[in-house]
């Protein structure tokens, strides 16, 4: 009897802790799923946008790339919509402050972006409405481009511009088109070939005598005498010149002197 | 009156004919399993009764308890392998961290729920069939209505009872389970970190996946018990009988569960 109590009692306190302990996890899980700290003080901070572009309760508000807060409830107005966040600290606006939605991923999602504005310009006042930036359409912008690249290619199709005239007109290719025919022609004649190879024959005999010392231009190119004389006479040249430098003071005053006499 | 004379019916004379008696009987045995559902509902009120507490404890102990070990392996390796494979399809666009919010709402949505309904079916449910159809056989079940026992109240509300509060903390628990197995999937094999996992998949989940869940593992929990409460009470033929009923009430609970799935997740994410 005895041990059939202590039985029941260990099955109770094996059940009772563990829907204790789930209830527990579950009451836990719902606040953390619910995103709000509840154990911390928050403050409110309201703002109003034309169109918050798929904005959602519990999306994250950031300030310079850190997390300052979450976006607790949205309220639709005729004026726009009010998004109301729950911020972990307060925040000091100036007066060129801007607040955006921007997208967090490719993939989706987004997230309220705060920028103080300039710290040396003057606050804003306490009771003034703030009021969040009209966020670039991704779509529009998509739109407008498929807008122009439309625009581009009709313009292309018509015959217009350098790109639509080369696509269109066909006056370069059949120019290009000559030019290789010509160049064909040329190839093909059996005289030209001639000339050509009985040039390069003379061009290779002429290389051939330059580097044997051959001629003028072979001694030139060849024979160091040449250099050495040519350089040596610079040098003499060089050594007269000062030395006329050097005596011409003493010249010129000799012929005034004796030039009185 | 749970106990009946058993039926000698005439054989069907063509295809239509037997056909027809199989609707007819399917439709009659569906009526009988809600009027049993809605008796052991209306004998909730004795659940805290003196003589029904250590019955219910007694079920509880068995649903609650005795399924954690096959629930926790099941789960945390469902957990794992939905990471394992998801991270690695994500992997290659560079989004693995994103498995935290895979394993969380799919654990939430769908798996959690259904895989702790199977298992429930398959060891608890299968167990009340066994024993309610051998009571059956052995006219026990008999004997209590002689007795002026419902035995609806003594038998079928006790085990309703503890499904009805033991199921969806069980699907919470494998949920969390799962999460957990995610989490050492993405840490040891994907180069996810745990904070980084984890913080992915509470950003995006949400009460209504965690709620829609809870409901439905519910609502499998009433399923089970009254879909194997009755086909334990309808069986004959001995134990033969009792293992068809058996094998009987794991099939229908496992085609209920699937069914009544789809239509309640249809009905909460439109």
């Amino acid at each position: 009897m005895r041990r059939n109590r202590m039985r029941e009692l260990s099955m109770e306190v094996l059940v009772g802790t563990f829907m204790f302990v789930a209830l527990l996890s579950l009451c836990v899980f719902t606040i953390v799923l619910s995103r709000e700290n509840v154990f911390k003080q928050t403050y409110p901070f309201e703002v109003v946008f034309t169109d918050v572009m798929g904005l959602r309760d519990g999306d994250n508000v950031m300030m310079r790339g850190m997390v300052v807060g979450k976006v607790k409830s949205m309220i639709l107005q005729s004026d726009g919509v009010r998004v109301v966040a729950a911020l972990q600290r307060p925040i000091n606006l100036k007066k060129d402050y801007a607040i955006d939605v921007v997208f967090s991923s490719v993939l989706g999602g987004r997230y309220m972006q705060i920028s103080e504005g300039n710290p040396t310009l003057e606050p804003l006042a306490p009771d003034a409405a703030v009021k969040g930036r009209t966020p670039n359409d991704v779509m529009a912008l998509v739109s407008s481009v498929a807008a122009d690249l439309k625009d581009i290619t009709g313009k292309i199709k018509s015959g217009q511009g350098t790109l639509g005239k080369l696509v269109n007109d066909d006056t370069l290719y059949n120019d290009a088109r000559d030019v290789v025919n010509e160049l064909k022609a040329a190839v093909k004649d059996r005289g030209l070939i001639r000339n050509a190879e009985s040039t390069m024959a003379n061009l290779n005999e002429i290389t051939e005598k330059i580097n044997h010392g051959e001629g003028t231009l072979g001694l030139l190119v060849n024979d160091e005498s040449l250099y050495l004389e040519v350089k040596q006479m610079i040098g003499d040249i060089r050594a007269t010149v000062d030395e006329m430098r050097e005596t011409s003071p003493i010249v010129t005053f000799s012929s005034i002197f004796f030039g009185a006499f | 009156m749970i106990t009946r004379e058993p039926e000698f019916l005439p054989p069907p004379i063509n295809m239509r004919g037997r056909l027809g008696r199989a609707v007819l009987l399917n439709c009659r045995n569906a009526g009988r399993a809600l009027l049993i559902l809605l008796e052991a509902m209306t004998s909730l009120r004795f659940v805290l009764s003196k003589r029904s507490r250590p019955v219910v404890l007694q079920q509880l102990y068995v649903t609650g308890i005795k399924s954690l070990g096959v629930i926790s392996v099941v789960a945390m390796f469902t957990g794992m392998i939905l990471a394992l494979q998801m991270g690695l399809e994500l992997r290659k666009y560079g989004q693995e961290v994103n498995i935290g919010l895979a394993v969380m709402v799919s654990m939430l949505r769908e798996m959690g729920p259904f895989m702790t309904a199977l298992i429930l079916a398959a060891s608890v449910g299968s167990a009340m069939a066994a024993e309610l159809g051998t009571m059956t056989v052995s006219e026990e079940i008999a004997a209590l209505e002689v007795m002026s026992i419902s035995p609806v109240r003594f038998l079928v509300m006790p085990r309703l009872a503890a499904m009805m509060i033991m199921t969806p903390l069980l699907t919470f628990y494998a949920c969390m389970l799962g999460v957990v197995g995610g989490a050492i999937v993405g840490a040891t094999q994907l180069g996810v970190s745990v904070p980084a996992y984890l913080d992915n998949a509470t950003r995006w989940a949400e009460n209504k996946d965690l709620y829609v869940g809870l409901l439905k593992s519910f609502v499998f929990g009433i399923m089970i018990t009254t879909i194997c409460c009755y086909q334990g009470f309808a069986t004959t033929e001995g134990a033969v009988g009792v293992g068809r009923a058996t094998r009987r009430s794991v099939v229908v609970s496992f085609l209920s569960i699937l069914v009544v799935g789809y239509i309640i997740t249809r009905l909460f994410y439109q």
